[in-house]
């Protein structure tokens, strides 16, 4: 291959031409040098060639301002036939320049290489851009790659001291503690040395009394995804890494920092997030992440690692938020009653995308003094910090969404049971719930009594809502604008939700875990599980990347569902055409099992 | 003449070996280019049919015996090269080398002498002598190859030793040394030359 070639290759839209395109256009390239301060193109002078700026940089005035700077890699002269600005050579410009005539050629072989071109006419230069940036699926390789030292042990009888000038002579944070088979005991790190002096404790002591049991571990073959949301989650410093079950080495933050850039900033700031000490703090953090994980969806990060990611992120903030202020609230007014802070809803399956609105709930016990007042300090806190309100006042400051554990069971009875106006809806949301915060026995009362009282009844109603919008279908049907949420979404999760409610699935909320549990119990083939996982998966990415054109052009989310057809290439067109298909199948199937006429 | 304007023909050959007289030509490639402007468009890529194998070059040159066995002979292709460095300055790397081979080729097989049909020779890797000394820096013979000066020029090498891709790697390092060359106010191809020439003498004097 010749090096012109692999240049153009590693340009967005000439990636999409095939060889023999891209062969002819080589044919009929030509290379050419411009001095600094040449002119390239004059204002209102015809354009023959498209220029692909191979070296040095080119600025784009319009009259005497500078508007845009074309550096290796951009293409100048595509977009019209006439020059509206001139084009000078900033420094010395080697550029790859394509007569009109073969680029026009080109455009009509190629869809995608013209489609590309003509968003570019459409000045949407900058979503272009960020198009350009590889694709890179850094978060699958292995923990393994991560490991370069070998690990630094000790056992549970060694002295802190010895311990402690082992740290020191290797140059690490932290030690394991091994028991003879080499699997974890504890671990040691600075922090526990800290706490050691603090205590005043005596280097002759064991290890053992000062360590953190147990190690978080992780395991080697993993991918570097897991290890990245373990410190996330857990907020630690150091994770042991283990093959099989025994020690091979300690990672940190820093070496899942050195292999990803962007995901770094997200990793470093959730756990400013949990050191955070104030409402602005968390704000200022927040708006960091959110733009961060905006980049990785456009980097091509997947639904489910996404929204896992998301949720992470989500999770880690409301209990920021609450603990925060409930040390505030108690200060000051006395102790709280026992309670659980739920979200339902798409936060309940861990499937919040970036815009997503608060939606929670409280459980309490006793009479429930000061929780709502409490409550409202959270979702205004939540709103500041930047997740919106909901809408629809699904929120544990709502006195309809805040209540004592008995009668939080009455509800669902008279949801389950009475099937009065609105209890599918009401259903629909709760039956998601996931405990966040607090006392967990409160979920598990609540869950045992929707397990005691649900009906086939309301599963019959609970499905039937999944069957009521019949999606489009064939070239007639996919075109225009298409809500994917009313005609996509809501028919896999509300009818998915019916089944595992039929199959006592109370506790798994996500939508894909509900689908594998769903598998296994065989109420639905391998086929169709897939299907919708698949399915499900590339609705989500669809509206996702809606979600993610408004962040990044504004920072605020905003909650457009539709997509325009016609903007979709055809490969998508397709998948969104088998999708609807799988959903048409799955409709059928919840009708023969719930017998609906 | 205008640098500038001035048309330029870049070659680079694959050969058996380093005599002209008894090694062959295994393959050409030619760039023309217009000024600065490479036009890569009317490049030809000519594979000739050797009448002995020396199987060692195939090796370095990475061509397949079978394909050659389906190549021209050089009778036939030397029209098409007369053409297309008729009139132009020959540019390459080392290009007294392959202009000796060209030469010979053509007085064996066409008894014509090709020196009259071109109008002069740069070779690139004494441009980089010129350019050296204008800067005041050493010239070391090592940081001379078509290697060392794609390194220079920040031109990365996905593929050697094909005559096409060589050629087009010494296109596009005439090209930035033209550019050199432009602000020192070298802006005539006869200057060019003539700088040149005194450092051919210089190295000449040197051996």
């Amino acid at each position: 291959m010749l090096p012109p070639r692999e240049f153009l290759k590693s340009i967005k839209p000439f990636e999409d031409l095939k060889d023999c395109e891209l062969e002819y256009l080589v044919k009929n390239l030509k290379v050419n040098a411009y001095e600094e301060g040449e002119i390239i193109l004059r204002r209102g002078k015809k354009i023959k060639n498209v220029y692909i700026v191979f070296s040095g940089s080119i600025g784009i005035y319009e009259e005497s301002d500078l508007v845009d700077i074309a550096k290796s890699g951009d293409i100048i002269g595509a977009d019209s036939e006439e020059a509206n600005y001139n084009a000078v050579a900033r420094e010395d410009v080697i550029c790859y320049e394509i007569p009109k005539r073969v680029f026009k050629e080109l455009m009509e072989k190629n869809e995608k290489f013209q489609r590309f071109f003509e968003s570019l006419k459409k000045g949407d230069f900058a979503s272009i851009r960020k198009e350009i940036v590889i694709l890179e699926r850094f978060l699958y390789k292995p923990i393994r790659e991560l490991l370069i030292k070998a690990p630094i042990v000790c056992s549970a009888t060694t002295s802190i001291r010895d311990a402690v000038i082992k740290m020191e002579l290797n140059k690490v944070g932290s030690i394991v503690i091994v028991d003879e088979k080499m699997k974890p005991i504890g671990i040691f790190t600075n922090a526990d040395l800290r706490r050691f002096i603090v205590y005043k404790g005596s280097p002759e002591e064991r290890v053992s009394a000062y360590m953190s049991k147990p190690a978080i571990c992780v395991d080697l073959s993993k991918p570097i995804f897991e290890a990245y949301m373990e410190f996330i989650k857990r907020g630690v410093n150091h994770l042991v890494v283990l093959e099989g079950e025994k020690v091979t080495g300690v990672i940190t933050p820093k070496d899942v920092l050195s292999h990803f850039e962007p995901t770094s900033s997200i990793v470093i700031q959730t756990r400013r997030l949990i050191k955070a000490n104030s409402i602005k703090e968390l704000n200022a953090i927040y708006k960091n992440i959110i733009k961060t994980i905006a980049i990785l969806t456009m980097r091509g990060l997947q639904f489910y690692e996404l929204t896992s990611l998301i949720s992470e992120v989500y999770d880690t903030l409301s209990v920021k938020v609450i603990e925060l202020l409930k040390k505030d609230f108690e200060n000051k007014m006395g102790k709280l009653p026992d309670f659980l802070w739920v979200v339902m809803g798409s936060s309940g399956r861990r499937e919040q995308v970036i815009a997503t609105d608060q939606d929670n709930a409280i459980i309490h016990e006793g009479d429930g003094e000061g929780i709502l007042e409490f409550a409202k300090m959270v979702n205004d806190a939540l709103e500041k910090v930047g997740i919106p309100k909901c809408s629809g006042n699904y929120m544990a400051s709502n006195p309809l969404w805040a209540r004592d554990v008995e009668d939080w069971k009455s509800l669902f009875r008279e949801w389950l049971q009475t099937l009065k106006p609105g209890s599918i809806r009401h259903l629909t949301v709760f039956l998601d719930m996931r405990p966040i915060f607090g006392k967990l026995k409160l979920y598990d009362e609540v869950c045992e009594e929707i397990l005691n009282s649900k009906t086939r009844m309301v599963i019959r109603e609970l499905a039937e809502d999944s069957v009521m919008f019949k999606p489009p279908h064939g070239i007639f049907g996919i075109k225009g604008r298409i809500d994917l949420k009313k005609f996509g979404i809501y028919p896999i999760t509300n009818g998915v939700r019916a089944l595992a409610l039929d199959k006592d699935l109370v506790k798994v909320t996500n939508t894909r875990e509900r689908i594998e549990k769903l598998r296994e119990s065989n109420v639905i083939s391998d086929k169709t599980a897939n299907g919708l996982i698949s399915g499900y998966e590339f609705l989500q990415e669809l509206r996702l990347r809606l979600h993610v054109q408004e962040v990044l052009k504004d920072g605020i989310g905003n909650k457009n569902n539709e997509i325009e057809v016609d903007k979709l290439d055809r490969l998508e067109t397709i998948l969104l055409k088998e999708t609807f298909k799988v959903i048409s199948e799955f409709q059928k199937l919840l009708k023969m099992r719930y017998s609906y006429i | 003449m205008k640098a500038k304007k001035t048309k330029f023909a870049v070659i680079d050959l694959e050969t058996t070996g380093f005599n002209p007289k008894k090694d062959e030509i295994l393959s050409l490639g030619i760039i023309p280019m217009t000024g600065l402007r490479i036009d890569l468009g009317e490049s030809v890529y000519l594979l000739l049919k050797p009448k002995k194998f020396k199987i060692s070059s195939m090796i370095v040159h990475g061509l397949d015996p079978k394909v050659l066995r389906d190549a021209q002979e050089f009778a036939k292709i030397a029209d098409e090269v007369l053409k297309m460095l008729e009139g132009r300055t020959i540019v390459g790397h080392s290009v007294n080398f392959d202009c000796k081979f060209l030469e010979q080729k053509f007085r064996d097989f066409k008894r014509i002498k090709l020196e009259n049909y071109y109008k002069n020779k740069i070779d690139i890797a004494i441009l980089e002598m010129v350019l050296a000394k204008f800067l005041g820096e050493p010239v070391n013979f090592e940081n001379l190859t078509l290697d060392a000066l794609a390194g220079k020029y920040g031109i990365t090498i996905s593929f050697r030793h094909n005559a096409l891709a060589d050629a087009f790697l010494t296109a596009q390092i005439f090209q930035m040394q033209l550019l050199r060359v432009l602000k020192y106010g070298i802006d005539t191809l006869e200057s060019l030359i003539s700088m040149q020439n005194s450092i051919s003498k210089e190295l000449r004097n040197d051996l």
